[in-house]
């Protein structure tokens, strides 16, 4: 029983806070997702989370830093989840998933295309890492979402690069 | 060739306009956060009402067959562990629906949708939850029903548990007796598909469409 043992969200101060800042989750969930299904199952689960953690949102650090922290934890323990179940695994394919449909206005641009297959190479952290400095976010803000320090995200984002600049040249030689 | 700090730019550009093209509407978000699902709940909501309604009468009921087996120190100590079976059952049984909620959503409106939130938990336990109430329900089988016939017996409540004692075969009594258990499990494991999963996958259903 948890009838008086967690506080409530309220949902107006929930809705006006998450509302406005609703892209993060998209783009997490775009990031994590391959399918228009798994996306929507995702944009759920996140809601929920975001829902059950935000009574404990102390407005010290920015929201989109507390919503991105929240959003890629999800995305990423889900992920941890899915690969623990062991039962048909032996159908998954390890090759390089394709771009959905409903995300073919990429391949518009075929170099961004290219990168977009690259990214999705990188492992959980990487892509993470990888998006918040795409949205701009400093690399305290990124520590402090990730749990490292501001020295280790410089460093890592320096071999992100590097190894997305060598998928993208390997891409484009096959 | 573009260099990977010009790609992360255009990239950056193409996931803007892809989590603008994904933006939900006000009105949208909030349904999907709370309102069309509640209706999904109204069962649920009923079965932990039946639930809260049927047990402390059981629990008396049963209090009373371990009052009546006193005298007899084995119906007694299978009475007893019926009576924790029973318990254990119920545990099993009901601990995923979680009375908590149902009083909540009486006492506080917006507490409804803190049971909402949880609906996978729900669906994932309530699929463990199958399993285990069977496995709690061993015992009951095993020493449940057949000091509920005894004790109806002692009372001279004949009925259909009479009539074969006295008249059916041994045979045919054990065929009986399995009959009821097979009746018994197959009730048990199908009211969760009757009752419970549709439900809660209908729930699901609601949010992914609005999705």
């Amino acid at each position: 029983m948890r009838l008086f043992s967690k506080p409530k969200t309220e949902s107006e101060p929930f809705f006006k806070q998450v509302y406005p800042h609703q892209a993060i989750i998209h783009k997490v969930c775009n990031l994590y997702s391959n399918t228009k299904v798994d996306r929507e199952d995702l944009f759920q689960e996140i809601l929920i989370q975001l829902w059950r953690a935000f009574p404990s949102y102390k407005s010290e650090s920015k929201f989109s830093t507390w919503m991105y922290r929240v959003c890629l934890n999800t995305a990423i323990s889900g992920l941890r989840k899915e690969k623990r179940k062991p039962i048909f695994s032996f159908l998954e394919t390890e090759k390089e998933l394709p771009i959905p449909e409903d995300l073919s206005f990429i391949t518009e641009n075929e170099q961004v295309a290219e990168l977009y297959k690259a990214i999705n190479q990188l492992s959980d952290i990487e892509k993470a890492i990888i998006l918040l400095y795409i949205e701009e976010n400093s690399y305290e803000e990124i520590a402090k979402i990730m749990g490292i320090t501001a020295t280790n995200v410089g460093v890592k984002i320096s071999r992100i690069k590097l190894k997305l600049e060598t998928i993208v040249k390997q891409n484009q030689e096959i | 060739m573009s260099t990977i700090e010009e790609l992360l730019v255009s990239y950056k550009s193409v996931n803007d306009q892809l989590a603008k093209n994904n933006e939900l509407n006000e009105k949208i978000f909030r349904e999907m956060m709370f309102s069309k699902i509640k209706k999904s709940f109204f069962w649920l909501y009923f079965m932990e009402a039946l639930t809260i309604i049927i047990i402390p009468p059981s629990l008396i009921l049963f209090g009373y067959f371990i009052y009546k087996c006193s005298t007899n120190p084995l119906m007694l100590t299978l009475s007893i562990v019926t009576f924790l079976s029973i318990l254990g059952s119920f545990y099993f049984y009901y601990k995923p629906l979680r009375f908590g909620f149902f009083i909540a959503s009486l006492i506080n409106e917006k507490s409804v949708t803190g049971s909402v939130i949880e609906i996978k938990t729900y669906l994932e336990g309530l699929k463990k939850a199958r399993i285990w109430s069977l496995l709690a329900m061993i015992p009951y089988f095993i020493f449940g029903l057949p000091v509920g016939w005894y004790v109806l017996y002692g009372w001279s409540i004949s009925g259909i548990y009479y009539w074969h004692l006295k008249n059916g075969s041994l045979l045919g009594f054990s065929v009986y007796i399995l009959s009821v258990y097979i009746v018994v499990i197959y009730l048990v494991w199908k009211s969760f598909d009757w009752l419970y999963i549709p439900k809660l996958k209908k729930a699901i259903e609601n949010l992914e469409e609005l999705g």
